[in-house]
């Protein structure tokens, strides 16, 4: 710990506060995220273990792995420990909400791709993420799109018989047969949710903002209309399916829902939004979909918007000017007595 | 994909040398640890520490208990677990001596973590109670270990078991080799050959597919059956010799440091040899339900208690200082 210089508070997840930091020795700017050990019953929460066996096969510096947030290193620190990511300026929640237009066409394709390309990668590697939403998605001060927070991810296996826990994902991106209680799903749930960020960036808001689980349901259903045993096959088997019955209603069709789309743009979103989770394009099929293909092109990194963290970050941000000109100079540099551990004469 | 795995970058090696020196490094580095303490022990003392002889057969005997615990336990634990677990001892034991750390509690603790990272959910409570009465410390142990545990295991998690391999070549020879009528037949030769493979270094030293094949090629042997023409002309199809003539040998390797290793368990006497050797040169620092740890942390607790008591009493000083300067005006 005493290699990093903190800048300042980035965030808190569900485990853990994230830190800005500047690794003293190489003045590289890193994202620390600190896992608290309390002692609690079980030891070592799952979700610790989940993201760092994760992030250590997939995080690596292949072309393959950039769509996903890097993991440099993971260190002890106190009762707990330490996950040093790279730093990561903003992420898509952000930058669809910050955008004071909405983002164009190109924009959009270009984050669609990243995050396709991104999750083609964990899928092809076994990994389910289980939590795709627009705040997992980090952006770099490049423009590039990654993914991040593997807490809930983990490695499946391609047998149908091994239950999960439908408790995963956030509910505005979750995917209906976990809505039904379903205990067996499969990557699916990842298409369901990139289906999600795709309409919420064509949009700019989101497509399904259910209040409640329930009601989460009831929006999914009033687009795609009430599933049928046809367009939803061993949906009756679902756990919480006699629950709930909803009065039986047509679909929406898309077009209407995403409005300014291009028919492209809407022929792939309905392939992600499928009540059958087999049916849903696989993440390296829908990179190959003519929508990639039509002009406007997808955005190159340096056409898309450099977005600014919140308010609470731009505070830090102006204690911490780099290169500001009117900063006196040492409240730009490190203090030279925190390096002199590391410097052998 | 183990290609690009931890496993195959951190934790697989070129020779058994290799392996060996690895042990013998962590074994002398231990002794040296010791002897800046202790004046009057000297490094080579073998009478008074563990040789790299003893420290195999003594973790060898933990496999053992490790396999067994896992065996009995309530609800049956799958072999990926168990795969993994033995793995991380194996891992534990090359850069650590059974000095640093007594494989007593360490087995329990890399079951413990196994079956987190291969999601075989189960609670401490529930752990606990398989392992003996006396759990309250037991469980307290392994909490407080888990952690230096997964740090000597440098974050690596994810461990490629050849059970699953070993699946894909069933599924391979039903649909690709009809030949062969029954290959279910093999399965329990097969599995038998990979377990006895965790008690042996083959693990470090070969991919878990060519572990699989070559399980698989060894149960056909003990079947009297015949599968080479599987592996010549359907799996290697179309591969260069080269690849043919490397795959064989790997395999006949595997089969030959399994025949000429020891996987027979240690005798009790010998066990109960080390033990009482161990007792006087291990780290008992480290052990967490040892005499010596509970007073080390005490010490610690006593020490930042004191720390707290001194800045405290340093910022009423200063308040009142403060204070009384305040009156004075």
């Amino acid at each position: 710990m005493e290699q990093y210089h903190i800048l300042g508070r980035i965030g808190e997840g569900a485990h853990g506060i994230v830190f800005k930091a500047k690794h003293i020795e190489s003045g590289e700017v890193v994202a620390l995220k600190k896992v608290p050990l309390r002692k609690i019953e079980d030891g070592i929460p799952n979700q610790a273990l989940r993201e760092i066996k994760a992030l250590q096969e997939i995080g690596g510096e292949s072309e393959d792995a950039q769509n996903v947030v890097r993991l440099y290193y993971v260190f002890p620190h106190g009762t707990g420990f330490v996950l040093v990511f790279e730093y990561m300026l903003s992420d898509l929640s952000e930058v669809i909400r910050n955008s004071e237009r909405p983002l164009t066409e190109g924009q959009v394709k270009s984050y669609m791709m990243m995050l396709l390309k991104g999750v083609a990668f964990c899928h092809r590697n076994n990994i389910m993420h289980r939590d795709l939403k627009p705040a997992n998605l980090l952006i770099s001060s490049t423009g590039h799109l990654k993914i991040a927070d593997f807490g809930l991810a983990r490695v499946y296996d391609k047998k149908p018989d091994r239950l999960y826990s439908h408790q995963v994902a956030t509910r505005w991106y979750r995917a209906p047969e976990l809505l039904y209680g379903a205990r067996k799903y499969d990557e699916g749930v990842d298409l369901w949710a990139v289906g999600c960020i795709f309409g919420e960036m064509l949009n700019n808001s989101p497509l399904f903002p259910g209040e409640n689980d329930i009601e989460q349901l009831c929006c999914v259903l009033r687009v795609l209309g009430t599933p049928t045993e046809e367009s939803w096959p061993g949906m009756s088997q679902l756990p919480d399916y006699n629950k709930i019955t909803f009065p039986e209603n047509p679909a929406i069709p898309l077009e209407k829902i995403v409005p300014d789309a291009t028919s492209e743009a809407v022929d792939l979103l309905k392939k992600f939004l499928l009540y059958s989770s087999h049916k849903r394009i696989a993440a390296t099929d829908a990179l190959i979909h003519p929508y990639f293909f039509m002009e406007p092109l997808p955005a190159h990194h340096s056409e898309l918007p450099i977005p600014h963290r919140g308010k609470h970050a731009s505070r830090h941000r102006s204690n911490f000017k780099e290169y500001d000109i009117d900063v006196p100079l040492e409240q730009s540099c490190i203090d030279p007595n925190l390096l002199t551990p590391f410097l052998n004469f | 994909m183990f290609h690009n795995s931890t496993q195959r970058k951190f934790w697989t090696f070129e020779t058994e040398e290799e392996i060996d020196k690895l042990r013998e490094n962590s074994n002398a580095a231990y002794r040296q640890k010791f002897c800046a303490r202790n004046k009057n022990v000297s490094v080579d003392d073998d009478n008074f520490f563990i040789t790299t002889n003893e420290h195999r057969v003594f973790v060898r005997h933990y496999e053992e208990e490790l396999k067994e615990f896992c065996w009995k336990f309530k609800p049956p634990m799958p072999l990926s677990a168990i795969g993994t677990a033995w793995a991380y001892m194996r891992r534990l034991y090359l850069r650590r001596s059974v000095m640093h750390y007594h494989p007593k509690l360490m087995y329990l603790v890399c079951i413990w973590l196994a079956c987190k990272t291969e999601e075989f959910n189960i609670s401490m409570e529930q752990y606990a109670q398989s392992i003996s009465d006396d759990n309250e410390v037991i469980k307290d142990a392994i909490l407080t270990i888990e952690l230096v545990l997964i740090q000597e295991l440098n974050f690596h998690l994810t461990v490629h078991n050849p059970f699953r391999p070993l699946e894909g070549f069933f599924i391979d020879l039903k649909t690709r080799f009809p030949p062969f009528s029954n290959p279910d037949q093999l399965r329990e030769h097969a599995k038998d050959f990979l377990i006895r493979s965790l008690s042996t270094d083959v693990t470090l030293l070969f991919t878990p597919s060519q572990l699989s094949l070559a399980a698989l090629l060894s149960a056909a042997s003990k079947c009297s059956k015949n599968i080479d023409r599987y592996v010549t002309d359907t799996l290697l199809k179309g591969q260069p010799q080269k690849v043919l003539r490397e795959t064989i040998q790997r395999i006949k390797k595997i089969r030959t440091i399994l025949k000429s290793a020891n996987t027979e368990k240690p005798s009790q006497e010998e066990i109960r040899r080390i033990e009482l050797k161990l007792e006087r040169c291990y780290d008992k620092s480290k052990d967490p339900t040892s005499q010596e740890y509970t007073k080390i942390q005490n010490m610690l607790e006593a020490e930042k208690h004191e720390r707290h008591a001194k800045k405290r009493k340093l910022e009423i000083e200063k308040r009142q200082k403060i204070e009384s300067d305040l009156l004075r005006f």
